[in-house]
Parts: C-alpha cells; structure tokens; sequence
C-alpha cells in the first residue's frame, strides 16, 4: 500500500477515538449497571432482614393479643361460669322443693356465658383464619372484606369479579386474601382515598387481583422504600404463590390514585421462581 | 466482502426464525426489523443493477430501524417516564426526516446527516439500556437483549462513523477506501454475528407492568 492520504489518517485517527470513547462508555454503563445491581440486593438482603425481625415482632404481637383475649374475655367467662357452677352445686345440696326457679336462673347465667365463651372462641379463630374464606370463597371473601372496610372507614369499595372466578386452593386463597387485606390497610392509612374499584379477572393461566384507589398516589421512593415492610409482605406473599406484585401510580384523566396488581398463577409454581432482571 | 457483509443479515435471521417460538415480543419485532433490512438490501441490489437511484431506501430504512429500535427499548423499560421519552424520540425523528428531506438532504442525494443522528441518537439509548440491563439482569451472557444491544452499539458506531467521513471516504485512493469499507463490512458482520447470539441465549420469562422498584 502506498503512503495513505493524510485525510485518511485524519479520520482513521478521530473514527478510533470516537470508537474508543464508545468502548469505554460501554464499560461504564455494564459497571455501573453492575454496581447498582450489587447495591440493591445488598438493599434486599437487608429489607428481608427487617421482614424478618418484623416478622417476629408481628408474631410475639399476635401471641399477647390471643393470650390477652384468651385470658380477659375467655378467662373472666369461664371464670363466671364456674363459679355460678359452684353457686348451683352448693344450691343442690341444699336444694329444697321451692329453689327450681333460682337454680334455672343460675343455669341460665352459666348457658350465657357459655355462649359468650362460644362467641370469642369464634372471634378469635376468625381472626386467625377468615371463616368466609373457607365457606364462601375468595371472590365472597373479599367481598365481604370489601363491605366491612366501607363500614370501617367510610370509604366506598366497589368489587368487579368475573362470575367463573377460579378456585385457588386454600393456601394460596388465603395469601391472595391478605394481600387483598394489607392493600386495604395502606389505603386507609396512607392513600386519603374515597373510592377503592377492586378487580379480579382471569388472564390466561393467572388470577389478577387490582386494587385501584383515587387517593394521593404513591411516590417511587415510597414503593422502593426498605422500611415499606406492608408492601414487601404483599410482595413476599406474591412471591411465595409464584406470582407477581406491582405498585404504581395512577395518573388518568387528571386523577391521582395508586395501582396495586397482584398477579397469581392459577396451578401451583414452587416458590420463589422468579429472578431479579426480569424487568428492565 | 460487500455483499457477505449485505447478506451476513441472514445468520441472525435464520437463528432468530428457528427460535421464533422461544423469543419475546421484542425479540421478534427485532427479528422482523432484521428480515425488513434483508428486503431493504435486496431492493438496493435490484435498484443498482437497473442503474435506478436506490438512495432513498437508504433514507426510509433509518427511518423504518429507529423507529422500530426505540420501539423495542421502549417495550423493555417499564419505567413510564423513560419509556415515554423514548416514544418522544421517535416522533421527534420523524418530524426531522421529514424535514430533512424537503430541505438540506433530498431523498435522492447521500445520507449524511439524518443517518449519524439517528445512530448518535441510538448508540446513546443503547448505553442506557446496556447500563438497566447491566442494573437487572445478574447474568449478562446469558441475557439476550443484552447481546442484541450491544449488537446495536456496534453497527450503529460503525455506521455513525461511516456515514459522518463519507465526504472524506469517498475521496480516498483506492487502498484507503478498500481498508475503509473493509472495517465497516467487517463490523456490520460482527454485529449479525451477536444478534445470532443474542437469539440463541435462553429467554427468561418476563413478568408484565410496573417499574423495577415494583419488582423488588
């Protein structure tokens, strides 16, 4: 080859800067992509951690409440009960022909207080495991939740659910139902909504549950946020059904609103299938 | 070497078609824009050997490659406001090829100016999306938009400074211009060679909606 034109070295020489750079920008974006991965699972390691202790808080919480329950409401009860037994045994020893309508009244105190007893046994295993959710169903269960938060706090839930409505299962009704729940607890305590629209459809093989509220919209450091420990249990729960959860900010039309969407496959996944990366 | 590299367009195409059924919604648009570059190569051929001014294939098929690239990074990224800007940026080329080809670069002549923008443009949006799939993905070999980006990265720096020197390309002696062809051919080669890559690796299943924080 013959003495290159000096225009050709020119552009030869400002081509391979101009490649160069673009190298060298190509491995700053790979290395910061990967620092920032590293950062946020060093994040998740970290916000699993918290669930954890929170977990564990949420638990001991759990145990004082039924050991309250059991002793205040349930302990007092029978407490009474016995007592009225004794009253009614001392009475039967003694019992003379004209006591029958003192000992019906003592029979009738300790039969109320049985069903008092009844009562709490019943209030505090529905708290423990909605009975609806075993009786009616999810789309019943959550109607019914839906009625019960109006009355709690006034704000209107309004439940669109197709009629051939799948049937999950028991363990995974109850998780889609308690995802169902906490998205209802942070709108009452965050969202200032007035109207709450709850969806559920079949999508292919998946249940998708929407939770859709008109209230102050949720901010990305606030889905992001480590210490959001409600929204990481929703997560958590998604995760644990082979699904997925994501969080939004609704802006229709003018309108603000936060978006939650849980979506479940209907035939059981083993857990914890999904990667991180799977979206960009 | 010209049409080798023209025709190397068929590596990817014949991967991505066997694996057509593997492939996501944006692998297979990319897959239709790379069967649309085919068309767009042989039209140039029949053009030429007709003696007919194939030029503004060359115009429409910036247009037709952009459009369709930012399209797909815009299907990947779920953050909305990024995903509108992208959407943003094709409208915006579309009113400057408009433009352009009423005013300073008529359909019939050489592309130098429209073109290296809009690989400026794309080698840009490339980085970024090199930099999110970088921050989500914790095997990049094994990621195909990782590799049919980074596939972009390559064809579109060589066709930015291809198309940038072409007034000085085209002055070049004949060992100058061979050398110089050579490197763009050799690149546009390259390129194919990791889109093929890129359909080979296994698909991960995306999920749908909501932004990365949504997924964490």
């Amino acid at each position: 080859m013959q003495t290159a034109d000096p225009q050709f070295w020119w552009a030869f020489g400002i081509g391979s800067v101009t490649l160069l750079a673009i190298v060298i920008a190509y491995i700053v974006a790979v290395a910061s992509g990967r620092r920032r991965l590293i950062r946020t699972q060093k994040e998740q390691i970290e916000q699993m951690r918290s669930f954890s202790s929170r977990l564990q808080a949420i638990r001991e919480e759990e145990r004082t409440h039924i050991a309250r329950e059991v002793h205040d409401e349930l302990g007092q009860t029978l407490t009474g009960a016995k007592m009225y037994l004794v009253t009614l045994r001392d009475s039967v020893r003694t019992s003379r022909p004209g006591n029958a309508p003192s000992l019906l009244k003592t029979i009738d105190s300790v039969i109320k207080l049985m069903d008092d007893s009844i009562n709490v046994v019943k209030n505090l295993a529905s708290e423990l495991r909605p009975d609806m959710l075993q009786e009616l169903g999810l789309t019943e269960a959550i109607r019914w939740e839906a009625v019960q938060f109006k009355e709690r706090t006034g704000i209107l839930c309004i439940v669109n659910s197709q009629d051939e409505l799948m049937a999950l299962g028991k363990e995974r009704s109850l998780a889609v139902f308690r995802v169902f729940q906490e998205a209802l607890t942070n709108i009452a305590r965050h969202a200032k909504a007035k109207t709450v629209d709850v969806h559920m459809r079949k999508n292919n093989a998946s249940m998708v549950l929407e939770v859709k509220d008109d209230g102050r919209g949720i901010r990305e450091q606030e889905i992001a946020d480590v210490r959001s420990l409600g929204l990481l249990g929703m997560r958590e729960r998604a995760v644990f059904l082979g699904g997925t959860l994501h969080i939004s900010e609704i802006h229709e039309n003018g309108a603000r609103g936060t978006k939650v969407t849980l979506t479940v496959p209907l035939e059981a996944e083993s857990h914890n299938e999904k990667k991180p990366g799977d979206d960009i | 070497m010209a049409h080798v590299s023209a025709f190397s367009v068929f590596i990817p195409i014949a991967v991505g078609l066997y694996n057509r059924g593997m492939l996501e919604h944006g692998l297979k648009n990319f897959l239709l824009l790379l069967n649309i570059n085919l068309v767009a190569t042989v039209g140039q051929l029949i053009l030429n050997l007709n003696r007919v001014n194939n030029l503004w294939l060359s115009h429409v098929f910036v247009l037709v490659e952009f459009t369709f690239v930012v399209w797909i990074f815009s299907m990947w990224v779920e953050a909305l406001k990024v995903r509108k800007l992208l959407r943003g940026f094709i409208v915006s080329f579309w009113l400057l090829w408009i433009i352009s080809r009423f005013t300073f670069e008529p359909i019939t002549v050489p592309p130098a100016y429209v073109t290296p923008v809009a690989k400026a443009i794309l080698i840009v949006i490339s980085l970024y999306m090199i930099f999110r799939i970088a921050q989500t993905s914790e095997e990049l070999f094994k990621e195909p938009r990782h590799w049919i980006v980074s596939g972009i990265v390559i064809s579109s720096a060589a066709s930015l400074l291809f198309y940038a020197f072409r007034g000085i390309i085209d002055k070049f002696g004949h060992d100058e211009l061979f050398i110089a062809y050579s490197i763009h051919w050799s690149i546009q080669i390259v390129a194919n060679i990791i889109y093929s890559i890129g359909f080979l690796c296994k698909q991960p299943t995306h999920s749908s909606g909501g932004p990365l924080a949504s997924a964490r």
